[in-house]
């Protein structure tokens, strides 16, 4: 077991190696740098950019620089400074943005898994009624909303029009920092996005655990436990339920991941300052040390989490334990 | 004799499409205390389903099951979901085909045997943890401390099925239905869990229905035999009857087809045909006439009914009169 957890890690070293460089030159391919983001079309003097470009290193040859910067990472673990938000360490930048993002993820797994279960577990116990089928029939709406769709007809109807909820930023600037009503204020300024992200997502977790507990509830094993005398409510807790919530616990560690690379359209629309606005602005500003260390950053955590998603399995299924 | 077990036109009907297709079509049959009562035949001939609709276990989404099934006089049939659960396992056990998928993956052995236990007796948790590793010694299983807490994958096949049959036995029921228990199995393991099967019919009194398509099962096994095609039972006769003197066109051709009854070197006798599917399957007159088309018509019954043909023996249609096997 633990073998397997070092082997996989340190598979990821030259996986990470690769992703950095295919990042780097990749986002060298794209037009213009940062200093033509942030000046653009003002009348600034040819000869000040050039010699800001000259400071920041950016003429350096390709090569120099990316040597330059995975030196920074493996040596200090520093990521460069930001080239547009007041030269911050791109660790700060991203430290900031994370806290909010993962307040935003909690809240929306929440809302994920306090719908997906007990909808999943009515549409499979009671499959082909009038029920299910209306479940059924918000999964497939679900899959065919854009989110993009959704979450602007929420900001629309919720926030402007009925003035339920706030419709911009984390938090109310003017509250004084950790008092009780800050502390409201943010879950305030939480509900519809994560509401919105958590009636979305939760489609598919529904969907899978519908089938599996279809499937389940026609398996040898559940014949076997019937045979038995065994009362159908502890048929389902016992017997169903867990073997169906395998594949969701395998979908844990990638959840886990998620907490902490933002949602890019979610956090766009409701003007939420999280990790995903953050990554949308630094590709559009050609911010590279930033959007950089986030690809970099999402790259490891996903391998994290299947990582995570594996190991959770072994402790559920016995017959995947490795001796 | 005292009846255990009587089937009055019992017939279970799966939904297909929409619409309902009788798999089991009106049989009768009963089963004496303490014998082994075997139901032949091909796949689709509805044995299996006999033996699921006496425990009801199927889907009532898709099924309908009419008729009467007298348990020691009781009908079973208008029985709720809760007094059922009282004679699954107490009065009737079962023992299933596969016996790879039939135990829970995730749950240890011990706790799948202890269930039972739990629903059906009042003993304590240390009673029912003595009571599980004593079942798994009875049914032979020789380290049954370290079975107890093993799980289903840790175990081979024929131990999975001993598991199997100690999970029937648990609370001594009175009827085991075995449903093809040694289907799945190597031909070596198969004889032993056969012994083991009737070793505990002694040891607990309980009568058997044996469930199989394999005729050398019967054969080593049974008191009395029912052969089943396409719903119906077309012959039933005590064993020995049935392997001497067997009447009906399906049953001969069945024994014919055996390969024990074939000289080296001949090719195997095949039955022409397959059991129709459910919803093509014709209800009327024999149904066993397409796959002898070389008898003719007027040899079989408009409306085939049974005819008494020996001691306990009874055949269905009076196209076992002339029936010869094609090369006869």
């Amino acid at each position: 077991m633990w073998k397997t957890v070092v082997r996989r890690l340190l598979i990821l070293i030259p996986q990470l190696l690769f992703i950095s460089a295919a990042v780097f030159f990749m986002s060298q391919a794209m037009p213009g740098d940062a200093l033509t983001g942030v000046f653009g079309e003002m009348d600034v003097d040819a000869q000040i950019i050039e010699e800001l470009r000259e400071e920041f290193g950016l003429n350096d040859p390709l090569l120099q620089q990316y040597g330059r910067w995975v030196w920074g990472i493996v040596t200090e673990f520093d990521f460069g400074r930001t080239l547009t938000q007041g030269r911050r360490p791109v660790t700060d930048l991203i430290g900031e943005r994370m806290a909010n993002s993962v307040r935003l993820a909690i809240l929306t797994l929440i809302f994920q898994y306090a719908l997906a279960i007990p909808l999943g577990v009515i549409a499979a116990r009671r499959r082909g009624t009038v029920i299910d089928k209306a479940i059924v029939l918000y999964t497939f709406a679900a899959m065919a909303m854009p989110t993009i769709v959704l979450a602007l007809l929420m900001l629309f109807t919720f926030g402007f029009n009925l003035s339920w909820f706030p419709i911009r930023g984390s938090v109310d600037v003017l509250l004084e920092t950790g008092s009780f009503a800050y502390f409201i204020s943010r879950i305030h300024h939480l509900i519809l996005p994560s509401i919105t992200a958590a009636l979305l997502g939760t489609v598919f977790i529904i969907n899978i655990l519908r089938s599996e507990i279809i499937d389940a509830q026609n398996s040898d094993y559940v014949t076997t436990a019937r045979s038995k005398g065994v009362p159908a409510g502890r048929i389902y807790s016992k017997h169903i339920l867990r073997n169906s919530a395998l594949p969701i616990v395998s979908m844990l560690g990638f959840a886990v991941a998620g907490l902490f690379t933002g949602s890019i359209f979610i956090e766009t629309i409701f003007s939420y300052p999280g990790i995903g606005q953050l990554f949308v602005t630094s590709i559009t500003t050609r911010d590279f040390p930033v959007s950089n260390a986030l690809v970099l950053m999402t790259a490891f955590l996903i391998a994290m989490g299947a990582l995570i998603g594996d190991v959770l399995l072994t402790v559920v299924d016995p017959r995947i334990r490795v001796r | 004799m005292e009846k255990l077990l009587e089937l009055k036109n019992l017939t279970t009907s799966f939904r297909i499409q929409g619409e309902f297709h009788a798999a089991v079509d009106g049989i009768n049959l009963h089963i004496n205390k303490d014998e082994i009562f075997a139901i032949v035949g091909e796949s689709g001939s509805g044995k299996s389903a006999t033996a699921v609709s006496i425990m009801k276990l199927h889907n009532p989404l898709f099924t309908r099951v009419s008729g009467e099934v007298l348990f020691n006089g009781r009908d079973l049939l208008p029985l709720k979901e809760a007094e059922m659960n009282k004679v699954r396992g107490r009065e009737i056990g079962m023992i299933f085909q596969d016996p790879l998928n039939s135990l829970n993956p995730l749950m240890k052995i011990g706790a799948q045997i202890e269930e039972s236990l739990i629903h059906h007796t009042d003993f304590t948790s240390a009673e029912r943890k003595e009571r599980a590793i004593e079942l798994l010694n009875q049914v032979g299983i020789k380290d049954p401390e370290r079975t107890y807490n093993s799980y289903p994958h840790e175990l081979s096949g024929g131990m999975r099925q001993r598991v199997i049959i100690a999970i029937a036995i648990a609370v001594k029921p009175k009827l085991l239905i075995a449903d093809e228990p040694t289907t799945a199995l190597d031909v070596t393991i198969q004889a032993q869990i056969l012994d083991l099967i009737r070793d505990l019919q002694k040891e607990i009194g309980s009568s058997i229905i044996m469930i199989t398509h394999d005729l050398g099962v019967v054969a080593e096994m049974a008191d009395r035999v029912a052969v089943m095609y396409a719903g119906q039972i077309v012959e039933i006769a005590p064993i020995q009857e049935l392997f001497q003197n067997p009447k009906h066109p399906y049953t001969r051709s069945l024994l014919a087809a055996m390969p024990s009854n074939i000289v080296e070197g001949e090719k195997l006798n095949a039955i022409e045909g397959i059991v129709p599917p459910l919803q093509n399957m014709i209800r009327q007159g024999c149904r066993f006439a397409p796959r002898i088309p070389w008898i003719d018509a007027s040899e079989h019954e408009e409306n085939p009914q049974y005819h008494q043909v020996g001691e306990n023996h009874y055949v269905l249609c009076s196209c076992h009169k002339t029936f010869r096997l094609k090369g006869e």
